[in-house]
């Protein structure tokens, strides 16, 4: 009984939350620093002024791959606007070995890190680690998304461009 | 039984549409965030076919709660657990503890675990990030080098996320890097696949390591681990403390030479253990100082479209991790040695092994309206353990192909994975392979996939002197109507003969081979969404996001709520 009251409680505070007005659909992005295939250090302040798309990714995660390549679209055709994408890779010391090549092959030329302790993408909790993305404006995430189909392109640049006016 | 599935229904759907808020505010002058996350399940379990009726016909409620206080630099999170069972599953092992016995499963069992029925704290933490120092207190993930010393990392997508609850600090100025870490072991304490409890002692680790980027071209790394291991409370008669590993390392990665042309990593480490009464092994008198050593290196070079990976390594009696415990639904691992096996091989231990791997990968461009890329891979390896070794062949190969500017893309991969005894040539384990992937976007918003993955088996069985081939695998077709809907069916096979045996006294709706269901999911918004599987999943080895784990067979329904803002 104390489970339920308990539980009930939580859903019963957590609606009022949901239904009032003063819902933000927006947190603050948590600092982090990582490590890019140069070895050089990246930090998320280094962006505080662009509109930043983070890509979740792994070298074994297929749907992950075909949405670098679009990612890299997007990233070639908005840059110039202040977006950025950086691809965080998911890759744990089974795989990591096969990073570099993999970005050498579809010609990624945005900024790619390694979370190889999985420190950054603890912050947003996905079910599913990859693919994840996190749309994230002035320090602020303003989107989150799981998975990708093709069909999910049209959208994620509507948010784009939503976001650069 | 009915009344309780109702209220543990319900309780499931009332949470469901609530609890993802976050919600921005001042204290005083400081903005402060606040974020809360609800991952919520109801499902339902029938009876799975295989011959434990323990793991039959019982619901379970998971709720997992985040929350994370932000201001400034300053994060405080916690991650609360709760698990409601009715006929909760349990062990049917007599001597199994009390928590997971089956004793009193059809009466109110759940009342002896009453741990079970409140919101557990499964993570909590405070982090400070600043510019060149990164502090947590509480539960954290780290991981050396190449993963070889040190490697526990969240894998919470199969129920097996294990964190170290204690304090890290990273310093990193310019181009160094310091981090000293301390703590215990913190694991799930209810897996959720068999929602029993997890067996394992908490383990104390300290660690530490540094890194150095000279030249602005290579990195340098030492580190060194301590892990003392131990049974669980009450399942051994160990020296508390008496077991003991310790590993000492260093690595090298040189990651663009000659402007990309060529990179290349190394790392060496040594393990020194000590395991009362048994050998790391589980066999011999044991005891003393265990020396095991591990090296990895690998090579890329790169040139006009071709990538070639070449790697090489040497792991000899190299394992750290918990100590077996009985009952345990997974071997609870702290480091994770390197390798480019296929992500989904069946592969029996990696603690001693040698061997190299050349991966090919080439992209062919543009060929008219397709574009091609091309990947080849062979590996030549030996693994022994003691006076049995065995020689591993794996050969594989594919082709991705794009098209309408990636509108649509096919790939294909397939191969072989053959091991074999070296000294009487007797087979292993053989495995053949084919993996397909094709996607197609249909109109503006809809996109139609099919993954598929067919393996043909083939195992001596030992115990009646035969060797058994058979066919598992999976095809599922998915539908997705973007932003909201998504469809999907899958059909599974599992022709492992022990599971068709078990299952055929089972008489199955479908056949003791097959498995069928289906799934869908509304998206509120792209990263909030309800789901809803029903049907049969097969056993064996799962893998979702590139991991990898057994998994019990599964037959029934199951509502999920995933919610985040």
């Amino acid at each position: 009984m104390r489970t339920l009251i308990i539980a009930l409680s939580i859903a019963a505070l957590s609606s009022v939350s949901f239904s009032g007005e003063a819902l933000a659909k927006e947190g603050t992005a948590t600092n982090f620093t990582l490590r890019d295939l140069n070895g050089k250090h990246i930090r998320l302040s280094d962006f505080q002024k662009n509109l930043l798309l983070i890509s979740f990714w792994a070298t074994w995660c297929k749907p992950c791959l075909v949405e670098l390549k679009h990612l890299e679209k997007l990233y070639g055709k908005y840059k110039g606007k202040g977006f950025v994408v950086l691809g965080i890779s998911m890759d744990g010391p089974e795989t990591q070995a096969n990073v570099k090549p993999t970005v050498q092959q579809y010609k990624l030329s945005y900024p790619i890190a390694i979370d190889r302790e999985t420190r950054v993408v603890k912050y947003y909790n996905p079910k599913h680690a990859a693919p994840f993305s996190v749309l994230i404006k002035k320090g602020k995430v303003i989107k989150t998304r799981e998975s990708f189909q093709v069909s999910d392109l049209p959208a994620i640049e509507k948010e784009i461009q939503d976001n650069l006016r | 039984m009915r009344r309780r599935a109702a209220v543990l229904c319900s309780l499931s759907l009332s949470l469901l549409p609530a609890l993802a808020v976050a919600k921005d505010f001042k204290l005083g002058k400081r903005e402060l965030n606040l974020s809360v996350t609800e991952t919520a399940s109801y499902s339902y379990r029938t009876d799975n076919g295989n011959s434990d009726p323990n793991d039959d016909n019982y619901h379970h409620v998971l709720s997992v709660l985040d929350l994370a206080l932000s201001f400034g630099d300053v994060r405080l999170g916690a991650r609360l657990d709760l698990h409601v069972f009715a006929e909760r599953p349990c062990d049917s092992d007599a001597t199994a503890p009390p928590a997971t016995a089956c004793g009193n499963r059809f009466l109110n069992n759940y009342l002896i675990d009453h741990r079970r029925r409140f919101y557990l704290p499964e993570r909590l933490y405070a982090a400070a990030a600043r510019p060149e120092l990164d502090l947590i207190f509480g539960d954290f993930y780290a991981s050396f080098g190449k993963g070889i010393a040190l490697n526990i990392v969240k894998l919470d997508q199969l129920g097996q996320d294990t964190a170290i609850r204690g304090g890290k600090f990273i310093f990193h100025h310019s181009d160094l890097e310091l981090t000293l870490l301390g703590g215990q072991v913190n694991f799930l304490d209810t897996d959720e696949a068999t929602g029993l409890r997890a067996p394992w002692g908490t383990d104390p680790i300290v660690a530490a390591r540094i890194e150095y980027r000279f030249f602005d071209t290579v990195v340098a790394g030492a580190h060194g681990v301590l892990v003392i291991t131990d049974l669980p409370a009450g399942t051994g008669s160990r020296t508390p403390g008496a077991d003991h590993h310790t590993v000492w390392g260093v690595g090298l990665e040189v990651p663009s030479l000659m402007d990309g042309l060529l990179a290349f990593a190394a790392e060496f480490d040594l393990q020194s253990s000590r395991v009362e009464g048994i050998d790391r092994r589980g066999i011999g008198a044991g005891g003393g100082g265990l020396p095991g050593a591990a090296a990895y290196a690998s090579a890329t070079l790169n040139v006009k479209g071709l990538t070639a990976l070449f790697e090489g390594k040497y792991y000899d009696d190299f394992l750290l991790g918990a100590a077996p415990a009985k009952g345990e639904p997974y071997a609870l691992l702290y480091s994770q040695p390197p390798t480019l096996e296929r992500i989904k091989a069946r592969i029996d231990g990696t603690s001693m092994i040698g061997g190299g791997r050349l991966k090919l990968d080439y992209n062919v461009g543009e060929l008219g309206p397709l574009e091609l890329r091309l990947i080849a891979n062979f590996g030549l390896f030996h693994t022994w353990f003691y006076a049995e070794s065995h020689r591993v062949y794996d050969a594989w190969g594919g082709v991705e192909l794009q098209w309408r500017e990636g509108t649509g893309q096919l790939h294909i991969t397939s191969g072989m994975r053959r091991e074999a005894e070296i000294e009487s040539g007797q087979l292993h384990r053989r495995d053949i392979f084919v993996e397909l992937d094709f996607e197609q976007k249909l109109a503006a918003r809809h996109s139609l996939k099919l993954t598929s993955e067919l393996i043909f088996r083939q195992e001596p069985n030992l115990l009646r002197g035969t060797t058994e081939d058979w066919l598992e695998g999976e095809v599922i077709l998915s539908y997705k109507w973007a932003p909201r809907i998504s469809l999907g069916v899958f059909y599974e096979r599992q022709g492992e003969p022990q599971i068709v045996r078990e299952r055929e006294k089972r008489d199955p709706l479908l056949g003791a081979e097959n498995y069928l269901g289906g799934t869908a999911q509304y998206f509120f918004d792209s990263g909030t969404y309800l789901a809803l599987r029903g049907g049969q999943n097969r056993e064996g080895l799962k893998c979702l996001n590139g991991l990898c784990r057994r998994q019990p067979s599964f037959a029934g329904v199951q509502l999920s709520f995933v919610g985040r803002f």
